[in-house]
């Protein structure tokens, strides 16, 4: 694949890792608005979808600095950079394993909130989830072999 | 107004490269200003030094012309000399002017009161074309010897054959100088870009996991590449305008002993946008490329 047609798909998937990459010197509204800029948007557009996206994942101190925040912090500021862009599809890797109950529960309903929008959600995740999303697929992996 | 924001973004990041290592940027620029001033001051050497070599003294020789010889064969010889290879032009000296000369140098004349009539004879003074090669003006000399009417030829060019040899040696040592500075200025260069325009590889994973194409990723290597040769290019002439003031009287002090005219001028306006313009545009190739390396490697590729 040509590297511009692979960063072209990028921009159109979201994907936030189990250890999010983040620019720890910078502010998290920077953080956010990188995939914007990348992708061509003005700095006030950037700013204005990146204030909605951490809107969206209930984040509020934008101007704190990237590499001062918690891990959970540090993942749901890698899920708002990943939808700045409005992905079509949202990879999410292992979202609630460091997440207390309370906390896991906020981040599926998140997450449940996006596929109602319309955001394709493909969630990985060691251990089953206590609760499942209304239309959710659920398709396990054990020694290589999916099961649907 | 979002390719502004874009390249706001990377002019930042091109900054902030550039700051990391403040003290150790300012070193940097300053050897590569030295290295890419040298060129400049051998230019502006080689431009004012140019007009006191052109001004070289060319090879001559004296042909004497045979007793008795009518004015219209001595016409007839001029325009043969004239017609050798390698000879520029001709002058006669009549042998009444040269006899007039000769009493009016000597004392009094004393010496030449009982030398009656003129001894002298008509004279061809051959003046041979600037920085010919001596074998050309020896062959030229031999060839004058045996034209018809030629009592004799004086060429006395033993001293031209030593400044061409001096001359010569001097090109050839500047040859290699040269290729050595080249050299050595692309390695600074090539060395400061290098070093400096360097990200950190998880900041490029970032990136390119972001989805920044290949242009937008490269782009604060390129800047900061620029950045750098145009940081250097400037301080190399600011380096060569104090050595211009540092040497002017050095070079007064010369051109009053040997009577030239020595006086170090700056390289023409056009050439110095070039220069400039070339260390920009080398700097950003140079940060394209090894931007270019930095994200292969984060990539994994060759």
């Amino acid at each position: 694949m040509r590297p511009n047609a692979r960063a072209f798909l990028r921009r159109s998937i979201g994907n936030v890792a189990q250890e999010p990459l983040l620019l720890d010197r910078r502010s998290v509204l920077e953080n956010v608005m990188l995939p914007a800029i990348a992708s061509n948007q003005t700095r006030r557009e950037a700013a204005q979808r990146a204030r909605a996206a951490l809107n969206r994942v209930r984040f509020e101190d934008v101007n704190a600095t990237a590499g001062e925040l918690s891990s959970g912090a540090r993942y749901r500021l890698a899920l708002a950079r990943a939808i700045v862009n409005r992905p079509a599809l949202l990879l999410v890797d292992d979202p609630v394993s460091r997440l207390d109950a309370d906390a896991a529960h906020n981040m599926l309903q998140l997450l449940e909130q996006f596929a109602i929008s319309g955001v394709t959600v493909v969630l990985a995740a060691q251990r089953e989830p206590e609760r499942m999303p209304v239309r959710a697929r659920l398709i396990r992996i054990a020694n290589g072999v999916l099961t649907p | 107004m979002s390719w502004q924001t874009a390249r706001g973004f990377c002019w930042e990041r091109a900054v902030r490269m550039l700051g990391e290592r403040p003290l150790s940027l300012i070193v940097g620029v300053a050897i590569v200003s030295v290295a890419l001033a040298l060129p400049v001051a051998g230019f502006m050497l080689a431009q004012t030094a140019a007009p006191v070599v052109g001004r070289l003294p060319a090879a001559e020789a004296t042909v004497y012309v045979s007793p008795g010889t009518a004015p219209e064969e001595v016409r007839a010889l001029s325009a043969r000399l004239e017609a050798i290879d390698g000879v520029a032009r001709v002058r006669l000296i009549p042998r009444d002017q040269a006899w007039a000369e000769l009493q009016r140098r000597a004392r009094d004349g004393q010496p030449f009161a009982e030398l009656k009539p003129n001894p002298l004879p008509d004279s061809l003074v051959v003046e041979f074309l600037p920085r010919l090669r001596p074998a050309v003006v020896t062959a030229a000399v031999a060839a004058m010897s045996k034209l018809p009417r030629a009592e004799s030829v004086q060429g006395d060019i033993e001293w031209y054959r030593r400044l061409m040899a001096v001359m010569q040696g001097l090109a050839e040592l500047l040859a290699p100088v040269a290729v050595i500075v080249a050299l050595l200025v692309l390695v600074v260069t090539v060395g400061l870009v290098r070093r400096f325009a360097v990200i950190d590889a998880g900041e490029l994973r970032l990136l390119d996991q972001v989805g920044a194409d290949e242009d937008f990723i490269r782009r604060p290597f390129v800047y900061a590449g620029a950045a750098l040769l145009g940081l250097a290019a400037a301080g190399s002439l600011g380096l060569v305008a104090i050595g211009r003031v540092l040497a002017s009287q050095v070079l007064a002090d010369l051109a009053e002993v040997f009577g030239v005219d020595l006086v170090l001028g700056y390289p023409p306006w056009p050439l110095v946008l070039v220069f400039v313009a070339g260390s920009l545009l080398f700097g950003a190739g140079a940060g394209y490329y090894f931007g270019g390396r930095q994200v292969a490697r984060v990539r994994g590729l060759p």
